[in-house]
């Protein structure tokens, strides 16, 4: 089934508000410290009593929108949670994730039904979701990007040997030289383009110093995540491209 | 143009002599193959230590010789140093398989070129973790890091792994060198 973010609701999603995000960091605070308590079923379902959760109604519909906020709050807990510790989720099909803590995190004011863990659970697999569990830096990637499309158009080696004395350099660890010089072609414009090593993921690093599209800057060799910063938050590809790429790249049509 | 060194130009005459004789032993034994550690960032101290050991050996061998070769000293060498060279040549093998890796860097804006490096002994946590969960080599999880081995493996494990490279190059080396300057006694004297 294929669907597109913000285009489920009349409404459009919103972004979080200040007050949302320390409750969130806060809830986050909690399940990071007793993780080893959290990695049983008895202490999760406690977790999610504690927590509540923000519907009452689970709905593909209403996980659709979740989806979309999920991804502003990785980007809200950025720096948060880095010690990689257990945290229950949901599992969208079989490639998206929601960590369910998260989830809790935005429960509805108290004049409204909190459901339980149990409750959320047998809403999810009636909506054909699976509950599972990852770590913080797999939930954060996941949720980016579950919230994301193709991004990058293409990246492209320069073999203009003029590109070396100038311009901004990302990555720089080869000794004298600051790096390859890329190109990335984004099919956003006018958006600061971000990247991540592909293994181990870093969020809002900025590649090169101009907007898109394109961008140029310097990487050392490797294998990397490309992304934008769009004012709604950051979007982050799947795909993971190598620099030097053997071959123009190009994730998508446009 | 020679150097007056006075009372000392005995002393390093003969210094001279055991560095050219162990310097030459050590090449007759190894070649002209390349057994040095791969890696760029391991010292090349080993290679002057080792050189610098069988120079004092041979030497030590060579003005015993008159005395020890009819206690079967140097057959007891040979009995030695034949099974060491053997066992550390395959701990090297082991070694060079196991804790090698490829790396790529950036030679110009445009251009990389391929070395190898030694790995560490045991993983960073994170790394194991992603290695579990993604289900690649650890040299795909060392490119997708940018090659950075900090990511991958802890100081401490990539220098044990190295001192690993250090010692069995030594032992390998100079077990070599003595193996073949006792053959030669034996020869000589035969």
């Amino acid at each position: 089934m294929e669907y597109e973010f913000g285009k489920q609701e009349e409404t459009g999603p919103r972004l979080l508000e200040p007050y949302e995000i320390d409750e969130v960091k806060s809830a986050l605070s909690d399940v990071s410290e007793s993780v080893d308590f959290a990695t049983s079923a008895l202490r999760r379902r406690y977790l999610a009593h504690r927590l509540g959760f923000l519907f009452s109604d689970v709905s593909l519909k209403q996980l659709i929108l979740l989806e979309e906020r999920m991804r502003r709050l990785a980007m809200a807990i950025e720096g948060f949670s880095e010690n990689g510790k257990a945290i229950p989720s949901i599992k969208l099909g079989k490639q998206r994730e929601i960590p369910v803590d998260i989830i809790g995190s935005f429960r509805r004011k108290n004049d409204e039904y909190i459901p339980t863990r149990i409750e959320v659970e047998q809403k999810a697999v009636e909506c054909g979701l699976i509950p599972a569990t990852m770590d913080v830096e797999e939930a954060r990637r996941t949720v980016v990007e579950g919230a994301t499309t193709e991004i990058v158009d293409s990246v492209n080696i320069n073999r203009d040997p003029t590109r070396e004395a100038g311009g901004n350099y990302a990555g720089y660890r080869s000794g004298v030289v600051p790096g390859l010089s890329i190109t990335v072609h984004t099919k956003h414009d006018k958006v600061p383009v971000l990247y991540s090593t592909a293994s181990f993921m870093t969020y809002n690093q900025r590649f090169g110093g101009s907007l898109s599209s394109p961008v140029s800057s310097y990487l050392d060799p490797g294998r990397y995540i490309f992304g934008v910063n769009l004012a709604s938050g950051a979007l982050y590809d799947t795909a993971e491209n190598r620099i030097p790429p053997n071959l123009t790249i190009f994730t998508a049509t446009a | 143009m020679s150097v007056d060194l006075g009372i000392l130009t005995g002393l390093v005459d003969d210094i001279g002599a055991l560095m050219a004789a162990g310097l030459a032993v050590t090449l007759a034994f190894k070649g002209r193959n390349d057994w040095e550690p791969s890696e760029e960032d391991v010292p090349k101290g080993p290679a002057r230590v080792s050189g610098a050991v069988t120079a004092v050996i041979v030497g030590y061998l060579w003005f015993q010789s008159e005395q020890l070769f009819d206690s079967g000293f140097f057959n007891s060498i040979i009995f030695f140093t034949v099974p060491a060279v053997i066992a550390s040549l395959l701990v090297y093998v082991i070694l060079i398989t196991v804790f090698t890796y490829e790396i790529e860097i950036a030679v110009s804006s445009s251009e990389t070129k391929r070395e190898k490096l030694i790995g560490g002994i045991w993983l960073r946590r994170q790394a194991s973790d992603q290695l579990r969960k993604k289900s690649i080599t650890t040299q795909k999880l060392f490119e997708g890091a940018a090659y950075d081995c900090d990511l991958i493996w802890p100081r401490i494990s990539r220098a044990l792994s190295k001192v690993l490279f250090i010692l069995t190059y030594l032992i390998l080396i100079v077990s070599g060198s003595v193996m073949l300057t006792a053959g030669a006694i034996l020869l000589n004297n035969a």
